[in-house]
């Protein structure tokens, strides 16, 4: 009963978790953009998070070894130095995006000046991550994340065509603007498959002490927690498709995605709509700067874990404030975090193959697994996501350029 | 699987002390006899400079980054798996400690935290 | 002892030179074309529309109708410089004004913005 109660419990954080200032700006961009016709591309990238979040948490939970522990040992110094400077450029504009968009949620709330509010969004979440527990910090922003299910129920107020949001499950590109829509198609996928994700997710299971006795909470996590998960991104292009899109409405900032609630909930969909946001960004930037610190840490053999407590990880420690600080003065130069989003996002598509392919090649080694290698049936997903990823970094930066960032 | 396989498997894996504490990674193999025929690892490398042996970037990281060379000869390896176990402690091993960073962060309020 | 790849040099150089290209084309992204042009006017006083019936309802907050409605506003006002024909000026002046007006008098901007909404439309056709 304890283990369906904290299963239960996993499940609701991995679904407050789950989205982040990417999702949130891509998946209303392609609702308001192409209405529905993008959801399969959604359904991509959860199936490809859900594949290798639960490959992670295994490895972690068998080896008790993260990922990017792997990276050096599978690629070689050389290859594992290229791997992670991408993945810290990558996670670098991904805290700065992240951190931005605090700021700009703060703002809405509360009408005080962003520059002001972005100092204290970096306060606050230095703060949390100098003082908290590891596993507060996902249960509170986890369940806080939550709130967003608001847009689930403004979706369904907004009477869609059901039909034709069926539809939208089928991949099919009916437009004479197939450079934006292929752009929409590599930032969905590689929104929900955003590389501080799976390092997060696998430092994580090491932090929480994973054993094998928990695979079981591992299977729950990733693939019922993030399928709900994945319906928040559903949930937000669907209002944005049936809301915007007939009005025309193109959503360039965090309050366009606000009144995507507002309108069919009122008040209080707003209201949790902003609160919401304002958890699930600020999870983000939190998991993102542990990422950046858990992939340098375990690249050089350094003590790494908030469970060592500050003091006892003191280069791991610094590293995270230091990146934190780094994300929090690319977006004081004033520059749009919607901006960086986006640009974080094309860039971490590009880095996902050398993301990926490391935890394929851990995860089916032996002498990490032993008889907990993968199955066949989990290679063949893992090994069709690499060559889908393959195609979709080839394709980024192209279709940023061809597509004009999406404005056509 | 003979010895120099198993120290040549090592290269890049974790270093962890006899308290269990991470002392850096193998990065880098000193081998010895493999003129005459019978090559042995006579020592792991670890510390920034040991990064010299590892091709380009390896050299230009090492210049970057320039930090010591701990030598850990192969009779202190206690144990070989997924990662290095060490028979002694990193202060006995003259592996660095983090000292700097430690003494930094407990500066601050809430260290132990 | 030496390694037996060579690193994979390449993404590593290319990397800079495509931020710095990526940046740039962004900071092109509006479009000088009118009909680009009246496109974004519309999205913007639609925009604007939606918030300021959700104001005169009372469906917002004090803030985020402060906030959104002048965040509209700067987006009016970082198009206005491109713009070329005398109706589009109008119309950008127009909806400006309305999202100024729309935090005090939410009604009588909603009105002013559904209009220039459809004008927009017109403009774009």
């Amino acid at each position: 009963m304890k283990n369906v109660f904290a299963i239960a419990l996993g499940i609701l954080a991995a679904i407050g978790g789950f989205v982040d200032i990417g999702d949130i700006v891509f998946n209303t961009a392609a609702g308001a953009t192409f209405g529905y016709e993008l959801l399969w591309a959604v359904v991509i990238g959860v199936g490809g998070i859900i594949t290798y979040a639960e490959m992670c948490g295994r490895v972690a939970a068998v080896s008790e070894r993260a990922v990017f522990d792997a990276v050096r040992e599978r690629l070689g110094f050389q290859v594992g130095l290229v791997a992670l400077v991408a993945a810290q450029f990558v996670n670098l504009l991904t805290i700065a995006a992240e951190v931005g968009g605090v700021a700009l949620v703060l703002q809405l709330l509360s009408g005080l000046p962003y520059r002001a509010l972005l100092v204290l969004a970096f306060v606050a979440l230095a703060l949390v991550l100098w003082v908290m527990p590891f596993s507060w910090i996902e249960r509170v922003f986890g369940y806080a994340g939550l709130a967003l299910l608001v847009f689930a129920v403004g979706a369904i107020k907004l009477h869609p065509d059901w039909a034709q949001v069926a539809r939208g499950f089928v991949p099919r590109a009916e437009t004479d603007n197939l450079a934006v829509y292929g752009y929409y198609v590599v930032g969905l996928i590689g929104a929900a498959m955003i590389p501080y994700e799976v390092y997060f997710y696998s430092s994580g299971a090491v932090e929480e002490r994973w054993r094998p006795k928990d695979l079981g909470v591992n299977r729950a996590n990733a693939i019922v927690g993030y399928s709900l998960g994945g319906i928040l991104s559903f949930a937000l292009m669907i209002s944005a498709g049936a809301l915007l899109l007939p009005q025309g409405i193109s959503p360039e900032h965090l309050g366009s995605v606000a009144l995507v609630a507002e309108v069919p909930v009122g008040q209080i969909g707003l209201i949790l709509a902003l609160v919401g946001m304002l958890f699930a960004i600020s999870g983000a930037a939190i998991d993102s700067a542990f990422a950046g610190a858990y992939n340098l840490a375990q690249f050089f053999g350094w003590e790494w874990g908030k469970y060592r407590h500050n003091h006892g990880a003191p280069r791991f420690t610094i590293t995270w404030a230091v990146m934190l600080l780094l994300g929090f003065l690319v977006v004081m130069t004033g520059v749009d975090p919607i901006l960086v989003t986006e640009i974080s996002v094309v860039f971490s598509v590009v880095a996902l193959p050398l993301t990926y392919l490391p935890i394929l090649l851990v995860a089916n080694d032996r002498a990490y697994m032993g008889g907990y290698r993968n199955g066949w049936l989990v290679n063949v997903f893992g090994a069709v996501y690499l060559v889908v990823l393959l195609v979709v970094a080839v394709a980024a930066i192209p279709l940023l350029v061809a597509s004009n960032m999406g404005q056509g | 699987m003979s010895e120099i396989d198993l120290g040549l498997g090592i290269l890049d894996h974790q270093l962890v002390d006899s308290d269990g504490h991470h002392c850096g990674k193998v990065d880098d193999l000193e081998l010895e006899g493999v003129r005459d025929g019978t090559p042995r690892v006579a020592a792991i490398l670890t510390g920034a400079s040991a990064w010299r042996g590892r091709g380009l970037l390896g050299r230009l990281a090492a210049a970057v980054a320039r930090g010591r060379l701990v030598r850990i000869a192969w009779e202190d390896v206690k144990d070989v798996h997924a990662e290095v176990e060490l028979r002694r402690t990193a202060e006995e091993l003259g592996v660095a400690r983090e000292d700097r960073a430690r003494r930094l962060v407990e500066r601050i309020p809430g260290a132990s935290l | 002892m030496r390694a037996a790849r060579t690193g994979q040099n390449v993404p590593v150089r290319l990397l800079p030179l495509l931020v710095a290209l990526a940046l740039l084309l962004a900071g092109c992204g509006e479009s000088t074309e009118p009909k680009k042009q009246a496109e974004d006017l519309g999205s913007f006083a639609a925009e604007g529309a939606l918030l300021a019936h959700d104001a005169a309802a009372g469906a917002s907050t004090g803030p985020f109708t402060q906030v959104h409605s002048e965040v509209l506003r700067e987006d009016v006002h970082k198009l206005e410089p491109k713009l070329k024909q005398r109706r589009l000026v109008r119309l950008a002046d127009e909806i400006s004004s309305a999202l100024v007006e729309l935090p005090d008098q939410p009604d009588a901007a909603a009105r002013r913005l559904d209009d220039a909404a459809d004008r927009a439309d017109e403009l774009a056709k």
